[in-house]
This record gives C-alpha cells, structure tokens and sequence, in this order.
C-alpha cells in the first residue's frame, strides 16, 4: 500500500467531491494531499510539486470536468517523461464506461466510480499500488 | 624392492601391478593398493600376486601380452569379488629378467550400475505401457464427460461463448447462444455476433486489448465490456464474462455469458407501470383538489403556449418553455404519463432555440404547433382513458366546492353588513376560505420520494414547520406549481447520494424542511416560505467560472441559480439541469409581487426563500379560471 507519506493530488471540479476524498485519504492515514479544481491546474501543481522535497507520487482525477477532461490530463501527464510513472486513478461515473476503456488504454492505474465508499477507496488503492510494485 | 622407477603408473586411475618372474609384485600404484583393500606399501614387498587374489583365468601370464579380457577375481583375504578387466604385458628388465605388467580395471561398479539401469529401464517401458493405457482411460473418460458436458451446456439456458484476445469466438459454444444471440458464434468475432456499430467496434477492440493485458484487474475490467445485447426481437440479454488463464496466470480467452432476463424485466416495467397508475389513484384520492387543478391547468397552459407562438418574430421561448416545463412536473407527479411525455416533446422542438442554437425558423413553428396539437389531443385521450376513474372520484366536486366558495364568500359578504365584529369574519374566513399550507405542498412528498429513488438517494419526507399556516392556497397555486423544480432540485442537485453522505458524516437519509411563517413589511402580512436541505450547498465558484470578471460577492453570485438557462450541468437530467426550474419559482413570486432569494452553506445545505404577500380572498372570477 502506498506509504502514508505520498503526497496525493486530488483533481475535481466539485469542492465537496474534492473534500470528501481528501477527508477520506486523510482517514487512511494519509497526510499530505493537495487539491485542484480543474486539470490545468493540477498539471501545474504536479509541475511545481516535482521542484519540491515531496513530489506528488499518486493522483486521484475527476474524469469529467470542464475544460480539460481527466482523460486528456491522464494522457498529458502519461506523455511527460518525467511523470508517466506516477499512479492515476480515474474517478468516474456509471455512464463514462468509453472513456473509462480510453483511460484503461492510455495507462491509468485504476478507476472508482461515483458514488464510492472508503472501502472502494481503499480496495483501489492498494491495486493501483500492486500495479506500479508488482 | 623394484629398482627400476615405476613411478609414471602412480597417477593412473586404472590399477597397475609389476610382476617378477615369479610373479612378485615389485610395483603397484594407490588404485592396485585400493582394489586389493591394502596399501602399496603392504603389497609391493615382492610376494606372489596370488597369495593376494584368485583370478578365473591363469593363462594370461605367458610370453605374450594379452589385450584387456574379463576375469572374475576374489580377494584372498575374503570379502570382495568381482569382475575385473585385466592386460598383461611380458617384458625383460635391464638385468635380462622376464616380469610382468597387469593392468586391472574394475568393472564391478559398472556392471552393478548397468544392472541398476536395466531394471530402472524395464520399469520405466513398463510405466510407458501402464501410462499409455491411463491415457486412453482418461480420455474415454473426458470423452464421455465431453459429452455430457456438451449435454449440460446446450440444455442450458443461458449462452456461453468463449473469445480470443483477437475476438474471435472458438468452436466451443451452448446451443442457447443461437437463440439468445440469434446467431452461431462458431469463428465469428464476437463483435459480429454482438451486432455492434464501428463506434462500438472501436471501443470493444480496445476493450479487449486492455483486458487481455490486463492493464487493469480482470474484475475492473469487465465491468466496462458491452452489458446487453440489443436483441431484434426486443428480448433483453444481459451479458457477463469471465477469464480463462494459462498455466502462467496470463488471460487466454473470455467467457461471454449471455442471459435472456425478459421476462423478469416485462414483470419489473409491468410492476412499475401497475405502480405508477396506482400512485397515480392515490393521489387522486389524497389531494383531489390538486389533481382536479392540473387538470384543468391544463387547457390554460395549451392556449397560453399557442398565443406565444402567434407572433413568431418575438416568439417568447422562456415563458413557453417555462410553461412546459412545469407541466411536464406536474404530469409526473401525478402520474400522468401522456401529459408528461407530450410536454417533454414539445419543450425538445424548442430547446435549440433556447440554447441560442437556432432561431425560431417556419419549420420549427410548425413542429412546435404540431407538439402542442399533440400535447392537447394527449391530455384529451388522458382525461378519456381515465373518465370512469374520475367520475367515480367525484372529480366533478371540484367545480362545486369552488361555488360553495363562493356562497361562502357571499355569506361572510353579508355578515360585513350586518355588523359582525372584524375578529368574527376573520376566524371565519381562517376557518371556512383559507387552507393549510401542507394540504396543498404534501404531495411533493411523492415528488421526492420518486426523484430519490431514481438517483439512488435517499430522503425522509417533508418536514413541515408552521404547515397549518392558513392561506388563500387560490392565490398561490401558480407559486405552488412551480415549487415542483425546487422540490426536485433539493433532492437532484442538492442531496449527495448515500455514501457520500455517510462519508461527509451525515445521515444517510437527506432532510427536506419546508418552514412557513406570516411576518409585518411595510404594515403588511406577508408569508415566507423557506425550503431547506442539509445537502452539499451551491458552489459559488462553479458558478462563477460562467461569470468571469465579476465583482459579485458568493452570495450574490450564487443568486444565478434563478437566471434563464443557468446549469452547471453538461448533461440534461430526466429531473433538472435543464436550467428552467428555479427561474419559473421566481417568475411566480415576482408575479405575486414577492421575490426569492437562495443562502447556501457548503457541505451543510442550501435554502430557498420564497417571500410574498398574504393576498385577501381572491374574487370568484379569479376562482373559476
């Protein structure tokens, strides 16, 4: 399972999804998480975070937000040398399953669809972590 | 004692003894010493070779040197016997004395190992014959398993297929899936026989190339393969599937199970549908008066959408639409499928407009006449269907209690006259003309309940604080009708579904409270009504994003939730998002000459202020509208 330490990146357009995960994450245990509210931001978040003594080493994107989707922020963040190993986890709903395949395809680590408990949480995170330590 | 240096043989892994003429030994090396169970040091001190060991053939010590030769031996000393390869070499030293070089080999190991082999050998060709007959057992018994298997498989119900990671389907398949699928699958790829559209056919192929890599859990993935099959006889075939690894864990191929659920599913729309009609007589029977005023809102709303439309240059799409809108809301409360499908036409014709995608071209006046032609001759054949129903519900009464009213209205009239004290006519006015609030908002605890069960959320009914608050529910109607959108956007846009609710800490049940009060403004009774959820609350600055540069304040931004075609939704839902909903609750107020405003908190919920005045008794021709 990731470490408690790994600072996680939570993108959502929703302020309360975006809360509910962090406080989620926090109740796992883990203690470093940073929010952005749409996948521009995220990705300069990523950037400025990769200078810094904790670069993010997991993020956790909404699919469907306005302006870039969390499918093209996977794939931006999949072409960049410097960040195509960090675990992505694709958050979704019931209705995205193409774009959900788009996503299996471009590399993500794992998905969680909407409305999803802490245990869904949990059982996704430690399958993402399986995937990047086999 | 030899005197001539032997000592090259030393080495040599094969046994060498030196014989004098009398067949001494003079010389041996450590193997000769080790095959005798002796030392060199013993055994060269020039004694017959025979005092050591008897060996079968005496005749090799001759003046002719013998080539090797099997010779069994034993040890004189006791013990150890064998066979042995012995060479002999006659030769004459530099004193002119004949001796004897024997060189010995032990075979005895390698016979022992030869006749180990041998037996290990017939039992290995006896295991081959054994084996080969346990082959042609098992596969008699696969053979029949085969065909019982092939027996169990096509009495079942359900299809099974099984695909390659190229997608074509093996030979290997139950008869059901001929008639569930509606084709053999035999070599076809599995997008053929699912009967897929390129765009599908694209997806699916990617589909399975994540599958078969596993580029995600096996059970994550199949989640997102096809989930039914569009049969052509409008069967309903659900599809399932499973993996087949290799000895290596990696997945082969999929098994497709495909289940005809027909019948389970005309018994579910069956049930719905016997549900709806009922909700539908329910409603009839506990708010009569409501359902008897949809009714007859009806004709109203048709002759209002059509005198919209007459002069198509300033065709006032908002107000039909709104119009529309909050019939298609009613319809739905009460069941009233036609009227709810017919509206929810009607508004599709004129959405482009709306959207500012078109504008109000000849032939969208002419469909938008045509939905509304529809929309009548709907609510006819949805009064005709349900004349006897109605009748016998006494819908007819409510004309009469509007005339009762009156001769109510008539009566207090004519008390006034008489000098009755104003304490009197206004308890009886309370009493006799005004009605509570609940009995004309209760049924939106249907509205609710329906709106929740759909989005898979979950919600207490209504509470109502100051619901015996008495008014002149006539003057509100219009008001009450569009509180429709503001019921359904609590529970749509408002409440989070279960979990995460459970996961913010709160109770998994949302909690509507619709609060009325009477207040003084301006030395006038007014009435405030106010509807709270304990939802997720209005993202302000979702709202924003749609208003760039404003210098507004949260709390004024957020006051965009009653424009014209605001929804931070991309997606249409069947309940709200269609950007209509709160602007018609203003719209309404505002008519009374009040206003609504939201408060919003996030994560703690949202509030709807609806604040008007207490009008007096409406008159009698307001009344019969």
């Amino acid at each position: 399972m990731f470490p408690k330490e790994t600072n996680i990146l939570v993108v959502d357009d929703s302020i309360n999804i975006r809360q509910i995960i962090v406080d989620n994450l926090k109740r796992l245990g883990f203690v470093k998480v940073e929010t952005a509210g749409d996948a521009n931001d995220a990705y300069a978040k990523l950037v400025s975070s990769s200078k810094g003594p904790a670069p993010v080493s997991l993020i956790l994107s909404d699919l469907n937000m306005p302006g870039p989707s969390g499918l093209d922020f996977l794939k931006q963040v999949r072409d960049s040398e410097k960040f195509k190993e960090v675990p992505f986890i694709m958050i979704t709903t019931e209705s995205e399953k193409q774009a959900v395949i788009q996503a299996a395809v471009s590399g993500v680590s794992g998905y969680i669809v909407k409305p999803f408990n802490l245990d869904t949480l949990t059982k996704r995170l430690q399958e993402a972590w399986k995937k990047h330590n086999p | 004692m030899s005197e001539v240096d032997y000592s090259y043989f030393d080495a040599l892994v094969d046994s060498v003894f030196v014989l004098n003429k009398d067949k001494g030994i003079s010389y041996c090396n450590e193997s000769a010493a080790k095959l005798f169970e002796s030392s060199v040091r013993r055994l060269s001190k020039g004694r017959p070779l025979s005092e050591y060991a008897k060996f079968a053939n005496e005749n090799l010590f001759t003046a002719d040197a013998h080539p090797m030769q099997e010779v069994q031996f034993e040890l004189v000393a006791g013990g150890k016997s064998g066979k042995v390869q012995m060479a002999t070499q006659p030769f004459v030293n530099s004193k002119g004395e004949a001796g004897w070089i024997a060189v010995i080999r032990d075979v005895t190991l390698e016979e022992a190992l030869h006749a180990k082999h041998h037996k290990q050998l017939q039992e290995l060709e006896a295991y081959s014959k054994n084996l080969e007959q346990m082959v042609q057992e098992r596969t008699a018994q696969v053979q029949k398993a085969n065909i019982m298997l092939a027996a169990i498989m096509n009495s079942l119900g359900q299809g099974f297929l099984v695909f390659d990671r190229d997608g074509t389907c093996s030979d290997f398949y139950t008869k059901a899936c001929e008639d569930i699928l509606e084709s053999s699958p035999a070599q076809k790829k599995i997008w053929d026989v699912l009967k897929l559209n390129p765009n599908e056919i694209e997806t699916f192929k990617m589909w399975t190339q994540a599958t078969f890599a596993e580029q995600l859990p096996f059970d994550s993935m199949k989640d997102l393969g096809p989930s039914a099959y569009k049969h052509s006889q409008d069967r309903h075939v659900r599809l399932d599937y499973f993996p087949i690894r290799a000895e290596d864990n990696k997945i082969v191929n999929v098994v497709q199970v495909a289940t005809d659920w027909t019948n389970e599913y005309l018994a579910q729309q069956a049930l719905e549908k016997e549900k709806k009609y009922a909700r539908m007589i329910i409603k009839l029977v506990t708010s009569k008066r409501q359902f008897a005023s949809f009714l007859e809102s009806v004709p109203a709303v048709l002759r209002e959408c059509r005198k919209l439309a007459l002069d198509s240059q300033h065709f006032d799409y908002e107000t039909s639409f709104r119009l529309l809108h909050t019939l298609e809301g009613e319809a739905g409360i009460y069941s009233a499928l036609r009227i709810w499908q017919a509206s929810r036409q009607a508004q599709e014709v004129i959405e482009p407009v709306k959207r500012g995608e078109a504008t109000f071209t000849p032939e969208i006046h002419s469909k938008y006449t045509q939905a509304i032609n529809h929309l009548e001759a709907e609510y006819k054949a949805f009064l005709q269907e349900n004349a006897e129903l109605f009748e016998l519900a006494g819908m007819g009464g409510s004309q009469k209690v509007e005339l009762e009213k009156v001769h109510v209205s008539n009566v207090i009239h004519h008390l006034k006259s008489k000098a009755v004290s104003t304490d009197t006519i206004h308890y009886l006015e309370d009493e006799l003309m005004r009605e509570t609030v609940i009995s004309s908002l209760n049924h939106y605890n249907d509205v609710i309940s329906d709106v929740a069960a759909r989005l898979s959320k979950k919600v207490y009914p209504i509470e109502f604080v100051g619901g015996d608050l008495r008014l002149f529910t006539e003057n509100y109607q219009n008001l009450f009708s569009s509180l429709v959108h503001a019921f359904r956007n609590a529970v749509d846009h408002g409440l989070e579904g279960p979990e995460d609710r459970e996961m913010m800490g709160k109770d998994p049940s949302g909690r509507l409270v619709f609060k009325s009060e009477f207040f003084e403004l301006n030395n006038r009774r007014w009435v405030r009504f106010a509807l709270s959820d304990d939802g997720q609350g209005i993202d302000a600055s979702r709202i924003r994003t749609k208003f760039a540069g404003s210098t507004e304040s949260d709390d004024e931004i957020i006051q965009h939730v009653f424009d014209p075609g605001l929804t931070t939704r991309t997606v249409v839902g069947e309940f709200s998002g269609r950007g209509v909903g709160l602007n018609a609750v203003k719209a309404e107020a505002e008519a009374l000459g009040g206003r609504a405003i939201v408060k919003t908190e996030i994560g703690k919920g949202s509030q709807l202020i609806v604040e008007v005045p207490d009008l007096g008794f409406p008159n009698s021709q307001k009344l019969s509208a």
